[in-house]
């Protein structure tokens, strides 16, 4: 059985292809204005990379905030399950997933079965996320991939608010006023999306072992902060950003979600909502 | 009329419609709804919120209106408007409308903002446009105080709601209340009138006070109404209260068996936001008390009816959750929560918790009675009451989980979520949680689209688990046929006992004290067991090991664990009901209640027949005691209990405490 799992996110859209079980390949792009459009190329690109087309696909499972407009999905299901079957599957002694994405932070605690014990999510706010070190990046004019090496490099990193994106936008341009070392200032920055979502995390509580996933986790400034906050080795499962992907491509012949009447017709633009009901 | 059909859905005839013309005209007007597109928007929302194919529903929708149409008119329609905001209920706010009907329609004296707002935002969909103005006016977002003073300030700016003559401004609920209501007093040009209270409970006080915290705002209250007397000339007096607490408890005992029907009915038969309108009624008071009883009255009916055919708005058998607040105008997050397969058989204060029936401090001052049954609710008076609430009706109710609606811009109810959640876990509540954010009233405050993941994702966990309890159960069945044999312990295990001189070989050796010993002390040990001798050991020392240990091992391994205890806890037989007598039935029906046997009655109508009428209490008999539900049976007084025969005083404190 051939499988497409799409996790439509904030910032990318990821799809894993999955035959019997197995992950055969898995593309990632940015998701842009068009989101039905972007997780249709995405999965596309995917397909190509193992030989395959969307003709010869079996199911498709979306995942991600975007989950309920991919059209040409039969089951949608949440980010947080699908997340926690993606990391069992690849480091099945994981019991804690910390997941950093473009818009939101989650802890989830996994059981030993790889379902969801308990999780924790961020309100609406931009604090703790990958949105908070894009606009940090974009104000110290560096690129998101420079930042997390330059963090590594502070001996003494500035203390940055971790309640506000706009507030710790106002403190980074103060600091660099009073030139403060550019290393310092982007170490307080990792610092601040770190214990914000160590914080939050705390709702659920850690358990060894942790691993790390989203697209924030291959910021090792990130990492590094939070590996010192949990005092603590974390995992990363690879590639971090696809474990939503794969693990609802693992969850299709479940029980698990909500079925989608499937609709190949739909506007391009990912603007057509099709009802869902729950799977018996 | 264009508006005939909206009409009809709450609840209206025709031919009161016509009668009615001219005031649902003025108020069109004053919304900017009279046209015939606003109104079809109108209709879409209600439907949407609500089901008015229920004749319940519409009969309580027209009580809304009614009031929505008396308050948004008192300014040209009565002599004089006094107003009450904060509480928006309680016995205070019926003994406004006492006073209102004591001056023949001279005088609008109530307390309907939450009415009104039902109305606006459910039905007339103009709440966010309510609050914006709000912002306009100076409670912009975040310092508010609350969406509700926003919504009020709009209203009075729209000329939606009369500015009033006069307002009793409270602080013995909210701290900011009286500021709020004393600022828009002077931006509108009304005079105010404060009760004051002390807000000053100690942590655990609830539900038996000190006297001050009681006597203060009661004292308050007898100096604010004869400051009322002096300069308007509305006279309140000692039967007004009397007469009010009175109507408060028909209300609340309607309201009570209402919510039953719904804690009992598997799938759950209606929405809550169906129920909201009924909550809303029993808290916010409405005058028109006969008409309320009456619509409850008639969907008890139809709920049970539904029960009966299997009918739901959830799947059969769905997980249960237990949800601690209702919203007023934003129906959304409750009808998301059901859309998505959970059950809501209990919401916030959908009964009365035995701590709020014990004998009042106060027997002969119905002043400070009337504040009394105010602070039982522990949400107006102490947050650890708050977390005992929670934990009995989580518990009684057999709850799946909880999901804590945190409404963060109100100042006494927006609590400190993470500290409750540890505080629960130390009492030993393991209940899935789930913790949102919302206002109650301001969408703008959450994202719909984040609050789906999370309910899902709860959704799906509380699925799991409830299969996994019901596996467990089976499995249990089939253990208790064929019961493990001992197995021969680890040498380590052995040689442990013998240097502490007991002699142990087998899993069958293995004693509770023995089990939790080795726990605690030598919690390395542990490790060296297999499954084979986790599931020989006896069940009670079994039942001892430590969490964090069985947390670890293989889940199908838990499940029989799990189920071996379950295996072993012991049957409980539950009698069967027996018929009432003539004499209850009959006094029930007088109440605008339903009850037929022992199995329907309520700890807030035995607690009622024991206050008011206690010599009915001699017509039940020794059968119809024992087969009480248990907290019914909890709250007969001592004295009726001491004249019963021994044998049965043991039988039924035996039940009681079962």
């Amino acid at each position: 059985m051939l499988v497409a799992g799409v996790d439509v996110g904030a910032a990318t859209a990821k799809t894993a292809i999955v035959q019997d079980g197995v992950l055969l390949s898995y593309a990632v792009m940015p998701t842009g204005d068009f989101v039905s459009q972007a997780a249709r190329d995405v999965t596309v690109t995917a397909l190509q990379k193992c030989g395959y087309t969307m003709e010869n696909l079996d199911y498709v499972c979306s995942t991600g905030y975007a989950r309920r407009v991919v059209s040409f999905s039969d089951k949608a299901i949440s980010e947080i399950i699908c997340h926690a079957r993606g990391v069992h599957t690849t480091c099945p002694d994981v019991r804690t997933i910390i997941d950093i994405g473009g818009q939101d932070s989650k802890v989830i605690n996994v059981r030993p079965d790889g379902t969801v014990g308990d999780f924790v999510m961020n309100d609406k706010c931009a604090a703790g996320t990958g949105r908070f070190l894009e606009v940090m990046a974009d104000v110290l004019k560096l690129t998101i991939d420079e930042m997390g090496p330059i963090s590594l490099t502070s001996k003494n990193p500035s203390n940055i608010s971790s309640t506000c994106t706009i507030f710790a936008e106002t403190e980074v341009v103060s600091l660099r006023a009073d030139r403060t070392p550019k290393e310092d200032m982007v170490a307080g920055i990792h610092r601040a999306v770190a214990r914000r979502v160590w914080i939050m995390g705390r709702n659920v509580g850690y358990r060894d072992r942790i691993a790390f996933t989203g697209g924030v986790a291959k910021n090792i400034g990130v990492v590094h902060f939070m590996e010192e906050l949990l005092d603590t080795e974390i995992v990363i499962p690879q590639p971090p950003q696809i474990m939503g992907a794969l693990g609802a491509a693992l969850l299709a012949s479940t029980r698990v979600g909500r079925q989608i009447a499937r609709d190949d017709q739909s506007d391009p633009t990912g603007q057509t909502y099709n009802e869902e009901k729950p799977c018996e | 009329m264009y508006y005939d059909h909206l009409f009809q859905m709450c609840g209206y005839e025709i031919e009161d419609i016509r009668l009615e013309a001219p005031r649902i005209e003025k108020l069109l007007a004053k919304l900017k709804l009279d046209n015939e597109e606003a109104i079809k928007h109108c209709e879409e929302v209600t439907q949407r919120n609500f089901d008015v194919s229920l004749q319940g529903v519409r009969g309580m929708l027209r009580v809304y209106m009614q009031e929505t149409l008396d308050y948004s008119l008192a300014g040209e329609e009565r002599e004089l408007v006094v107003h009450i905001i904060r509480p928006a209920g309680g016995i205070e706010a019926q003994l406004l409308t006492e006073v209102e009907k004591g001056t023949g329609g001279k005088i609008w004296a109530r307390s309907s903002i939450q009415g009104v707002q039902i109305i606006l935002g459910n039905i007339f969909d103009v709440i966010n446009p309510l609050i914006e103005i709000g912002e306009k006016l100076g409670q912009s977002a975040g310092r508010g105080h609350c969406s509700e003073y926003q919504i009020y300030a709009g209203a009075l700016d729209q000329g939606i709601l009369p500015v009033p003559d006069v307002s009793l401004c409270t602080g013995y609920f909210c701290d900011q209340s009286p500021i709020a209501d004393q600022l828009l007093a002077e931006m509108f040009g009304y005079e105010t009138i404060e009760v004051d209270g002390s807000l000053a409970f100690e942590w655990g006080e609830w539900p038996n006070f000190d006297q001050r915290n009681i006597e203060y705002p009661a004292n308050c209250y007898k100096r604010a109404f004869a400051e009322l007397e002096e300069k308007y000339g509305v006279k309140v007096t000692e039967e007004h209260v009397i007469a009010a607490t009175n109507n408060q408890g028909a209300l609340a005992m309607a309201y009570m068996n209402l919510a039953r029907t719904m804690f009992k009915a598997d799938p759950q038969p209606i929405s809550q936001a169906d129920m909201a309108l009924a909550f809303y009624l029993y808290a916010a008071n409405p005058i028109y008390l006969d008409q309320t009883i009456a619509a409850f009255k008639v969907l008890a009916k139809e709920i049970r009816q539904r029960a009966k055919e299997g009918v739901g708005v959830v799947p059969k058998g769905a997980p249960r959750v237990f949800v601690t607040l209702r919203h007023i105008t934003d129906m959304a997050p409750i009808k998301l929560i059901e859309e998505l397969g959970l059950a809501v058989p209990f919401m916030m204060m959908d009964a009365i918790h035995p701590g709020q029936m014990a004998p009042s401090g106060f027997p002969n001052d119905p002043w400070a009675r009337m504040m009394e049954a105010y602070y039982r609710v522990p949400h107006f008076s102490d947050q650890r009451g708050v977390l005992d609430w929670w934990q009995h009706w989580a518990e009684t109710f057999d709850m799946d989980g909880w999901i804590h609606l945190n409404p963060i811009m109100c100042r006494p109810w927006a609590s400190p979520a993470l500290m409750s959640r540890h505080n629960f876990r130390e009492r030993g509540v393991d209940m899935p949680y789930l913790y949102l954010e919302a206002d109650g009233w301001d969408t703008r405050f959450y994202s719909a689209g984040a609050m789906r993941t999370r309910v899902e994702s709860f959704a799906e966990i509380l699925r799991m688990r409830k299969e996994e309890k019901q596996a467990a159960l089976l499995a249990a069945h089939e253990l208790e046929v064929k019961a493990p044999q001992p197995v021969a312990l680890p040498g380590s295990w052995i040689q442990a006992a013998t240097a502490m001189g007991v002699t142990v070989e087998t899993t069958a050796d293995l004693t509770l004290e023995m089990v939790a010993g080795v726990a605690s002390m030598m919690p390395e040990m542990l490790e060296a067991l297999t499954p084979e001798m986790l599931l020989a050991m006896p069940p009670d020392a079994l039942a001892v090991l430590p969490k964090e240990y069985l947390d670890r091992l293989d889940p199908e391994f838990q499940a029989k664990q799990a189920a071996r205890l379950a295996a072993h806890e012991p049957e409980v037989k539950e009698p069967q009901p027996v018929a009432l007598p003539a004499s209850w039935i009959q006094a029930a029906t007088a109440m605008g209640v339903t009850v037929e046997t022992t199995a329907d009655l309520t700890l807030e109508m035995v607690a009622g027949v024991a206050s008011m009428m206690p010599k009915m209490l001699g017509a039940l008999t020794p059968e119809m005691l024992l087969a009480m539900p248990p907290d019914a049976l909890a709250v007969l007084p001592k004295d009726y209990l001491q004249g019963l025969d021994p044998e049965l005083q043991a039988k039924l404190a035996k039940r009681t405490s079962g």
